[in-house]
């Protein structure tokens, strides 16, 4: 294999692949839509799946936190602020924050948690609720918005917290996958993180990590390193996104996720419970807690039973490998979470219509 | 999880919780209490927050980052000497190192 | 009873008493004065236009009222004579319904008028009738729709599209062209809900002057749309055939710096975002070059580009692709969801 001087050349070189099956998983629902965005699955040999996992963290949250949300929504002199992710989710009855609010319900989109408290100085009147999902990208923001609310002695403001961890649900995918050759790493989350906390996943499992960023360089640079570990085997953690990865990540960050927030059991819609998954309100700041806690996954209702999307989530199955995807499980009429939103693998798989194949 | 964008940071409150970024002309609010930046800096931005200060190259060198992979790829095959590119690995190989 | 503008729409402005009767005189008829409307008729009687006739209807509820670079009345007033333009038909007469959320503003009001009727005369198009209506406050959405209706001649200046424009006219090989950058007005309104602070305006404008130069020049034109709601990749789907596929450049496709900024920052994406003054146009490919410098001419479409071109399409292929700069292929399909910000 000549080494690559110009990115067409990793391009040749992955196009060209002729070697063993693999299969690169995306952790990061952002990978997964960059990818399609910049057609990588269409330079890459058939012979190099990327497969995606657990996607976003909007879609594996349980039915019930939208539930819980929901009845936020609905009452009266009260808000519910959102990112425009979570619009779609249903709760257990099939009712979403989007539905509710056609209907009345008091939902404002954001683009980032610090905006309700100027909303929520202007009307205080009104209780201000966050529906606050997210992984460690996520977390600090919500942390530092809690310390200012406290130093500005706000009370109206409350969160309902579906906050994940990367590295347990990392943990559990090694521990039940089928046949994953690496991983992609995600970048962002990677930033708070860190790119060393991969290493000991990596060494137990024999399992190749690369960092990426979300550029089409950075990802096909990133899927190239992979091969070359696995050709010569290594499980290495490299790091394609040094402009914003430290090995050590974000100390300051995370020691602010620490002072507000602690790990728990967290229910993953369609998966069940994993320890450690979560993040939670510490004791001193639950007064700001809107519901966040008891949060389960009930793993025999019917929209559980028959849906493969835990074998989606974990990258045992692809979307396009699913029995159900795109015949009688659709975005207009999903079965599970993987489709339920168009964040979800299946919705952005569905969305683009799978892999493309053409000849030029 | 993960939709960030880094852009230039132009001004910082008295107390260093809030500033404003500027992407290629959209001014932003952002909060700026999870790394230590000054304007001037770029800083990447998630939801509102800044999660990192960055270096900003025009593009990630990620050739440079494969030329060093190659690089001791190479070295490993040919026993400690730079091997010549252009050889085929073979797929596995004894031994980890993490 | 004489308007105070520094008052605000009550309900009685539309009970059709005299009070209507005055709102209706002082803020709408003195701006749109024509001698159709000045008759102040049940119906306006028109004369026939030659050749075919067009006819369009539409509706606008947008917030913020004002924004910049238009405001909701500017707005009406280009988005239904670009429908009937994206026809080939040249637009005549409009008419007007507003309804109105009591409490609004006086000024406000007088101020979307002023637009209208600027724009109006602009495009060359007369308002000839109308309808206002006051409902109770409520439904809390900024206080004013508008409502419009069109009509258009398809035979204007010696120019007669009946042959020219339909889907079953287009062919293997024809150019895909836009007439300017995407994304302008989505970013634009999307930004003043949000708080963001840049220069981005809306690029709300009438396509009159450019429809009308690539007609008159005998530029054999298939397609017209205006990139509207749900943006280019929702407009290509939606005029394909079954035996027809779009493959487009990613590359040659115009967004402003500062809109793909927002994109990147919001989880946008241009091809999905709406404009209220770009059209896209699939000409014939001998007549591409041509195509290209006549939008150029017009201020309006300085930044036009040649973004594909039509291709047979296989059974079970989809209908519209991108290259991506490094040569890999995505499928472009039509929106789905509301193409709202995004942490993920």
């Amino acid at each position: 294999m000549k080494q690559p001087a110009q990115i067409q050349d990793v391009v040749a070189q992955l196009r060209g692949y002729e070697g063993e099956p693999l299969r690169f998983m995306e952790i990061c629902g952002t990978h997964t839509s960059s990818i399609f965005r910049h057609g990588i699955r269409d330079l890459v040999s058939s012979q190099i799946r990327l497969i995606a996992g657990p996607g976003c963290p909007v879609c594996v949250t349980p039915a019930l936190y939208i539930d819980r949300v929901l009845t936020w929504a609905k009452k009266p002199g009260c808000v519910v602020l959102s990112f425009g992710d979570m619009l779609k989710v249903p709760g257990s009855k099939g009712e979403s924050l989007s539905l509710a609010q056609a209907s009345g319900a008091q939902v404002e989109i954001i683009y980032g948690p610090h905006e309700v408290l100027e909303k929520a100085q202007n009307h205080p009147d009104r209780v201000f609720v966050l529906a606050a999902v997210g992984f460690e990208t996520t977390i600090p923001a919500y942390a530092l918005l809690l310390d200012e609310v406290r130093r500005l002695n706000l009370k109206n403001i409350k969160l309902v917290t579906a906050l994940k961890r990367l590295m347990p649900a990392l943990e559990f995918i090694c521990q039940n996958e089928t046949g994953i050759s690496g991983f992609l790493a995600p970048g962002h989350v990677s930033a708070i993180i860190g790119s060393q906390v991969y290493a000991p996943l990596a060494k137990e499992y024999h399992k190749p990590f690369a960092v990426a960023g979300f550029s089409a360089e950075q990802i096909l640079a990133a899927v190239y390193g992979l091969l070359r570990q696995v050709q010569n085997g290594k499980a290495e953690v490299h790091n394609y996104y040094r402009s914003a990865v430290k090995p050590e990540g974000n100390v300051k960050a995370r020691r602010i996720i620490d002072r507000v927030f602690e790990p728990g059991t967290a229910a993953w819609r369609g998966l069940g419970d994993i320890e450690g998954s979560g993040y939670y309100l510490k004791e001193e700041y639950r007064d700001f807690d809107g519901g966040s806690f008891g949060i389960r996954e009930d793993m025999t209702q019917p929209q559980n039973q028959g849906c493969r999307c835990a074998e989606v989530i974990i990258g045992r199955l692809n979307p396009d490998e699913c029995p159900r995807f795109a015949k009688g499980c659709t975005p207009q009429n999903p079965q599970g979470p993987c489709m339920v939103s168009e964040e979800g693998s299946c919705g952005i798989w569905f969305r683009h219509q799978g892999r493309v194949q053409r000849v030029l | 999880m993960c939709i960030a964008l880094p852009g230039k940071l132009i001004e910082v409150d008295e107390l260093g919780f809030f500033g404003t970024v500027d992407f290629q002309g959209n001014k932003v609010d952002v909060t700026l209490g999870a790394v230590d930046a000054k304007v001037g800096d770029y800083v990447l931005i998630h939801a509102g927050n800044a999660i990192e200060v960055v270096t900003l190259e025009e593009a990630e060198d990620v050739m440079a980052l494969l030329a060093e992979l190659e690089g001791a790829y190479a070295e490993d095959e040919a026993g400690g000497e730079n091997g010549e590119n252009g050889q085929v690995f073979p797929l596995f190989r004894g031994g980890e190192d993490a | 009873m004489k308007i105070n503008s520094q008052g605000k729409i009550t309900l009685a402005h539309g009970s059709g008493g005299s009070a209507t009767r005055d709102l209706i005189a002082e803020l709408f008829s003195a701006r749109f004065s024509n001698p159709i409307l000045d008759r102040l008729e049940d119906s306006a009687v028109l004369a026939r236009p030659e050749g075919g006739i067009a006819l369009t209807t539409d509706s606008y509820v947008i917030t913020p009222l004002v924004f910049p670079g238009g405001d909701i009345g500017k707005l009406a007033v280009c988005g239904t004579v670009n429908d009937l333009w994206m026809m080939g038909a040249k637009p005549l007469y409009l008419t007007a319904g507003f309804i109105i959320e009591e409490g609004l503003d006086f000024s406000t009001l007088e101020y979307v008028a002023e637009s209208m009727a600027r724009e109006a005369a602009r495009q060359g198009v007369a308002i000839v009738t109308g309808d206002t209506k006051v409902v109770d406050k409520g439904s809390g959405s900024g206080g004013l729709y508008i409502c419009t209706s069109g009509l258009g001649s398809r035979v204007f200046e010696g120019v007669s599209v009946e042959k020219l424009l339909g889907r079953e006219h287009l062919r293997d090989g024809d150019a895909v062209l836009v007439s300017g950058a995407l994304g302008n007005h989505h970013a634009c309104i999307l930004s003043q809900r949000l708080g963001i602070d840049n220069t981005i305006a809306s690029d709300c404008a009438g396509l009159g002057s450019m429809v009308r130069a690539l007609l008159q020049e005998g530029i054999r034109v298939k397609l017209m749309r205006d990139i509207t709601r749900g943006g280019l990749a929702t407009v290509l789907n939606e005029f394909l055939r079954e035996d027809l596929c779009i493959q487009l450049e990613e590359t040659a496709i115009p967004v402003d710096e500062d809109v793909a900024a927002l994109c990147g920052l919001l989880g946008l994406d241009p091809l999905y975002m709406a404009n209220e003054g770009k059209f896209v146009c699939v000409v014939e490919c001998d007549d591409t070059a041509q195509a290209l410098k006549v939008l150029r001419r017009d201020e309006l479409g300085r930044q036009a580009a040649v973004i594909g071109t039509v291709e047979p399409r296989s059974l079970g292929e989809p209908g519209v692709f991108l290259r991506t700069s490094l040569g890999g292929m995505r499928v472009v399909d039509v929106l789905y969801g509301e193409g709202l910000p995004r942490i993920c």
